[in-house]
């Protein structure tokens, strides 16, 4: 929709083109979020477009991906086939919204947006992921997934800094991965999300848990756990299921472990 | 603020402009003329505004406009080629893709990207359609047309079908009637050309915008507009002390109007979060948004209540005590203070004796059903653009279903008289009964008025979601006494509704409610109690179905609940009770006969294929159903419904027929397509009694000025009245055509033949346009028609679903509706009807309700968390047209507009009820209720025996 209090629009050339940062501003990445709901506190948007952070760089490693990496750009790469891992990260992206918001929504927007109801988050926090922040500066710093989001629409991102990049290390992309959902509909935001992922070496587990809760959280097992097992290990680990007019948290709680079940199913 | 120097190309044209910051692709492009592009939600949810960005599909309202460099934009108008279609558009032409058409742009725009090589599967296109809403076709037509359409459909006439110069036709386009003649408005849907209401701006236009209460219940102390008037570009801005003080009702009924009188265009008092508060009228609507939020208003907040039960209690907050409303006209045995009760609506029928009734049964069930307030969605906004014509005459372009009831309420707001207010409703995007309601041209008109400049007032979605109406939430009880062989002996209804701030259509949509769903069923005692409680929240409206939706959901699932608890089959029990023909429906009848409302209200059984119907819902689901598998279980449910034509006596349409010089037909009728295709269907009509091609009838439809009276699109009248009103048209014109040929033959009226298009008799022949030529004197018929009766249509639902007894999650597997609809006119055009309203119902059952919280705001006030089906909810619907002709419709036809969505939410909880032991009777069945059905373990509450306890 028309965001009719902006007064500014920027597209730097490079990162030093900004020398300044005003407190209304805020990076535009696919804007699919952006334009999506009045914006009545903001009045700039720099356009992160020209900078050309949209980079995938397969390496032995691991994955390095720009932060204005479009949903679309991913999800059409051809991932090489002893990335099963990469499978939960498509499936995630594939859930959101349509075809069309993908071609412009990129991950790092996702990201940063930080809703609840996120879906690339769980699945970095499941792959082990660490992410490159910059500041207007240059300055670069590395948080791990599970650390950069601090509650509902709340990152550790400083005024005028800017996601960078994701690392995804190779190990996690060479075991099984899988997204679980859980909605009111098939189609809607989620009223729950797991993503999971097992280390191929030595079978440890590692889900991201979202939507039920907030900010995403990180579960791990080292090993199948029965029923009662997992149901305790989620009372004890787990803090702030959502409860909202969509559904309460108890409900949230229990989804959340039967998504586990069958993510843990799926992974073997 | 910079505005942004960009350059584009869109289909092939270069642009070189500067833009605001904060425009957006969609209002850019809408700007230049491209129309085509659709302004449905504006939050990327719902696909209307897609375009093609350099080739790839994206949703324009999600689109800087400041970003574009130099791309290319391809939009709807730029797809055909050379004057030939684009493959795809050409696909949906002939698989008539879409109603109103409004989503149809983005849908084409969207299926193309996901053909380009070649068509996928249907789960996948059901699957990657979630981004493109429509909410009239239930989708089943679209990807009929993208799949390539079953043989049966295949249209009667195409295009383009071009004009004939010879008068004879070929015998194949003379049958209209019972043929899938396509809509005639098709090439200029699928091409995107303007022709909504907001899709014309004449020069100068202004634009308004509504300042609105933050509260749910609060009288104005203090305006402050100063800082808004001074804003730069603000034309005007409007309060309750520049408008004209007097009540009248949104609710679009023809004279005298059943509803209370008890709105203003803007009050000192708000009664819901969401109620006007001050207007803008400025140069943009960027400056009228702004200026708004430069309005300081002191508020006196007062105590409020949402739930109606409450509001009743002695002590609530009074939410109507203004002398000047007019107060119902009906009056609460034993209350003698209607306002003091925030009583909108009041309605006891009976008919026997339900105590002694009660007193025979062999078993007693009383149950609480709780209907939630759901919103219509039609994805065209309500917009209104009104002007004065150079003498001074005021005109209002409008996407009303009701122009002339629109025109009576502007003449009794402004005082000006009604031939001087002209009202013309433009092509309309749905309105499902929202547009049944007169909301944004009294003040647009105002604005006209004060400004004596155009303006245009268009509906955001949060406006649409939070501030215009709502389906009646409703807590509806049934108690229905039965013998142990099934037969009812006493059923009995008390209905509270959910009225909100304003009464508009409270008092007969719950009477629908009542009367309905007991009309059904034969039983010697009934009675109905139905309240419809004023409380401070969005108002309920007309809404398809009318109350019948809520009705029927009550008792059908209680009629399954009986047989169960008997042993009985559902089918057999409801054929055992079901009216039959000859049957009249007498509730409430001997002792209301002084009330003259509901004479007028008056249905009988005219054809009745619901035995029909039956049976092909029992082979549609003759297969034996899937056992358990993992944490599925599987159910089957059915219910039934039945619904009026149109309302009998009041329900007035007219209808003008002129001979051209050229031989041509103009037909002029005030009947209003709501996107459903009765432009079409009327033609046919036409085209049918004077054995021409539809192709030969010119149509102006609903304008005040240039058409005669129609009360409306609303209560499934437009084919039966307008249609009857058509058909009587035609054979008086048929007549005098012949009169004039016999004339001009020189030979009697009886020897002469009028066949595809030609007079012949033995002393010559002549063709239509000759005989035009040949006529001094206008050939020409105006009559207008009021059914005497409204004939009843019937349907039947099954529905087989899964429910994940895990998660509580449903999903449907299958659907088959059977409606029993006389004649279909346009077979395929009422399968679209079906389609629809079943997939309307699906929502209603499973994911749609609006969610207020204590202060009265709705939270969930857009598509993101409002959820409508999308293509992937919807599973695939079996539709039978069931034929028998009706005595009264026009070629044996009856309204089949409403009654498709009433069965669908009590076949599903039935269903549900199958697959999990569960009666779960709050809709919608989210998966956590249902979960918490399966956790909790509920049993239905223990039958009682009519043994002396009666509880
Ligand atoms: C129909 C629809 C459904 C949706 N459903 C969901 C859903 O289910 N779950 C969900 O999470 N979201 C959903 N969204 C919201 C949103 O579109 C997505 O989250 C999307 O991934 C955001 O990406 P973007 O690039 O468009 O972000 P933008 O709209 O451009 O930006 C989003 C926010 O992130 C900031 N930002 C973007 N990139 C950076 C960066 N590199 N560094 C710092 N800050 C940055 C922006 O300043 C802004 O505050 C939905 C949107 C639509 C239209
Ligand atoms: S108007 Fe853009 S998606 Fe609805
Ligand atoms: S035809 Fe799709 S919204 Fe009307």
């Amino acid at each position: 929709m028309d965001l009719h209090h902006l007064h500014t629009y920027i597209r730097p050339q490079q990162l030093e083109d900004l020398t300044a940062w005003d407190p209304g501003w805020n990076w535009l990445a696919g804007g699919t979020w952006l334009f999506s709901q009045p914006q009545p506190h903001l009045r700039g948007l720099v356009d992160l477009h020209p900078l050309g952070w949209n980079e995938l760089e397969i390496s032995a490693e691991g994955l390095k991906l720009g932060a204005t990496c479009t949903f679309q750009q991913l999800l059409q790469y051809p991932w090489p086939p002893h990335w099963p891992g990469i499978r939960a990260l498509c499936e995630g992206m594939a859930s959101l919204a349509s075809f069309k918001v993908a071609h412009l929504a990129t991950i790092g927007g996702n990201l940063c947006l930080a809703l609840s109801v996120g879906v690339v988050a769980p699945v970095l926090i499941a792959l082990e992921a660490t992410y490159t922040l910059i500041d207007l500066q240059g300055s670069l710093r590395h948080i791990p997934a599970q650390d950069f989001q601090t509650g509902p629409q709340q990152t550790l991102l400083q005024p005028g800094e800017a996601l960078r990049s994701i690392w995804i290390p190779a190990q996690r992309l060479r075991g099984p991965s899988t997204f679980q959902r859980l909605g009111i509909t098939q189609t809607d935001p989620a009223l729950v999300i797991v993503a999971g992922s097992r280390d191929p070496d030595s079978g440890n587990y590692r889900f991201g848990l979202n939507a039920a809760l907030s900010p995403p959280q990180l579960v791990q097992m080292g090993s199948q756990p029965d029923p009662e097992h997992l149901s305790q290990l989620l009372a004890e680990q787990i803090h702030g299921w959502i409860a909202d007019f969509r559904a309460s948290a108890l409900y949230r709680q229990r989804m959340s472990e039967v998504l586990i079940r069958r993510c843990l199913d799926i992974l073997g | 603020m910079d505005p942004i120097p960009i350059r584009f190309q869109v289909n092939g044209q270069p642009y070189v402009q500067a833009v605001p910051p904060g425009i957006t692709l969609l209002s850019l492009l809408r700007e230049l003329g491209w129309v085509g592009v659709r302004r449905a939600c504006e939050s990327g949810d719902c696909g209307a505004c897609t375009v093609l960005l350099e080739g790839d599909p994206i949703h324009s309202c999600l689109y800087p406009a400041a970003r574009l460099q130099g791309q290319a934009i391809t939009t709807i108008e730029g797809l055909a080629k050379n004057g030939e279609w684009d493959a795809m558009q050409a696909r949906f032409l002939e698989g008539q893709g879409f109603q109103c058409g409004f989503c149809t742009p983005g849908m084409i725009l969207s299926a193309r990207q996901l053909c380009g090589e070649g068509i996928p599967s249907e789960a996948e296109l059901r699957d990657q359609l979630r981004g493109n809403l429509c909410r009239c076709t239930g989708y089943q037509a679209i990807l009929e047309s993208i799949q390539g359409i079953p043989a049966s459909f295949a249209l009667a006439v195409r295009f383009p079908s071009g004009c004939r110069r010879h008068s004879t036709f070929p015998e194949s386009e003379l049958e209209s009637v019972g043929r899938n003649v396509p809509k005639q408005d098709g090439p200029q849907i699928v091409s995107g050309q303007p022709a909504y209401t907001g899709d014309f701006a004449p020069a100068g236009l202004l634009h308004l915008r509504l300042l609105r209460s933050p509260h749910a219940h609060a009288r104005i102390r203090r305006i402050d507009t100063s800082q808004a008037q001074a804003l730069p570009g603000v034309v005007a801005v409007l309060t309750h002390r520049d408008v004209p003080r007097r009540a009248y009702s949104t609710a679009g009924h023809a004279e005298p109007v059943p509803d209370p009188l008890d709105r203003f265009v803007l009050d000192e008092k708000v009664r819901f979060v969401g109620d006007g508060v001050a207007a803008v009228v400025a140069e943009s609507v960027a400056i009228a948004e702004r200026a708004c939020q430069l309005i300081q208003v002191e508020y006196e907040v007062l105590p409020h209540v949402l739930d109606p039960l409450e509001a009743m209690q002695p002590g609530s907050p009074v939410i109507h005590d203004e002398p000047e409303a007019r107060p119902m006209n009906v009056r609460v045995s034993g209350t003698e203070d209607f306002a003091s009760r925030n009583l909108a609506g009041y309605v006891c029928l009976q008919s026997g004796d339900p105590a002694q009734g009660f007193a025979e049964a062999d078993l007693i069930l009383e149950n609480t059903y709780h209907l939630p307030a759901v919103q219509h969605a039609h994805l065209e906004p309500h917009v209104s653009t009104s002007w004065l014509e150079a003498d001074g005459r005021l005109v209002v372009r409008s996407s009303t279903q009701v122009p002339f009831h629109c025109q009576r309420v502007l003449a009794e707001i402004t005082g000006i008289p009604r031939e001087r207010i002209r009202v013309i409703k433009g092509k309309i995007g749905g309105g499902f009964g929202n547009k049944q309601e007169i909301l944004t041209e009294p003040l647009c008109a105002l604005a006209t008025l004060k400004t004596g400049r155009p303006v245009q007032w268009e509906l955001t979605r949060s406006e649409e979601f939070t501030a215009t109406n709502s389906r009646h939430a409703m807590q509806i009880r049934v108690k229905t006494g039965v013998k142990s062989d099934g037969s009812l002996v006493a059923q009995e209804i008390t209905a509270y509704a959910n009225a909100g701030a304003y009464g508009n259509h409270s008092q007969t949509v719950v009477f629908l409610a009542g009367y309905i769903p007991l009309g059904l069923y034969r039983c010697p005692h009934k009675r109905f109690e139905g309240f419809a409680v004023y409380t401070n929240s969005m108002p309920g409206g007309a809404f398809r179905g009318y109350g019948a939706t809520q009705g029927t959901f009550a008792v059908e699932c209680q009629m399954d609940e009986i047989a169960h608890k008997l042993g009985l089959d559902p089918i057999q029990l409801r054929l055992k009770n079901v009216i039959q023909p000859g049957d009249p429906l007498t509730l409430g009848y001997r002792e209301q006969q002084d009330a003259d409302w509901k004479d007028s209200h008056f249905n009988l059984i005219g054809s009745y294929g619901l035995k029909d119907c039956f049976e092909k819902i029992q082979t549609a689901f003759s297969t034996p159903l899937p056992p358990p598998q993992g944490s599925r279980r599987y159910g089957r449910g059915i219910a039934i419904s039945m619904q009026g034509s149109g309302l009998s006596k009041i329900h007035v349409a007219g209808v003008k027929l002129s001979l051209l010089p050229s031989g041509r037909i103009l037909m002029r009728s005030g009947a209003v397509d709501v996107g459903t295709g009765s432009d079409t269907t009327l033609r046919q009509i036409v085209a049918q009694v004077l054995g021409i091609p539809i192709n030969q009838i010119d149509l102006i439809a609903a304008d005040t000025q240039e058409t005669p009276f129609d009360a409306g699109s609303y209560a499934s009248a437009t084919l039966y009245i307008s249609g009857e009103a058509s058909r009587r048209a035609a054979l008086a014109l048929r007549d005098k055509l012949i009169q004039a040929a016999a004339l001009r033959l020189q030979t009697d009226p009886d020897q002469v033949c009028f066949a595809q298009g030609c007079f012949s008799a033995p002393q010559g022949s002549l063709t239509l346009p000759e005989l035009a030529q040949s006529t001094p004197d206008p050939i020409e018929v105006e009559l207008h028609h009021a059914a005497d009766e409204s004939s009843l249509t019937f349907a039947v639902a099954g529905v087989e679903l899964a429910v994940d007894m895990e998660t509580g999650q449903i999903e449907l597997l299958k659907i088959a509706q059977a409606i029993d609809l006389g004649t279909a006119i346009n077979p395929r055009i009422c399968y679209g009807q079906v389609a629809g309203g079943t997939a309307m119902g699906i929502g209603y059952a499973l994911s749609e309700e609006l969610i207020r919280d204590e202060q009265g705001q709705i939270l969930n006030a857009g598509f993101r968390y409002y959820r409508i089906p999308t293509a992937k909810e919807v599973p695939p619907i079996e539709v039978h047209l069931v034929q028998q002709a009706d005595p009264y419709g026009p070629f044996g036809a009856k309204g089949v507009g409403e009654i498709t969505t009433n069965c669908i939410a009590p076949a599903i909880a039935n269903a549900v009820f199958q697959a999990t032991g569960l009666r779960l009777r709050r809709l919608p069945l989210t998966p956590e209720r249902v979960w918490q059905g399966i956790q909790s373990g509920i049993d239905p509450p223990q039958p009682v025996r009519a043994s002396g306890t009666e509880r």
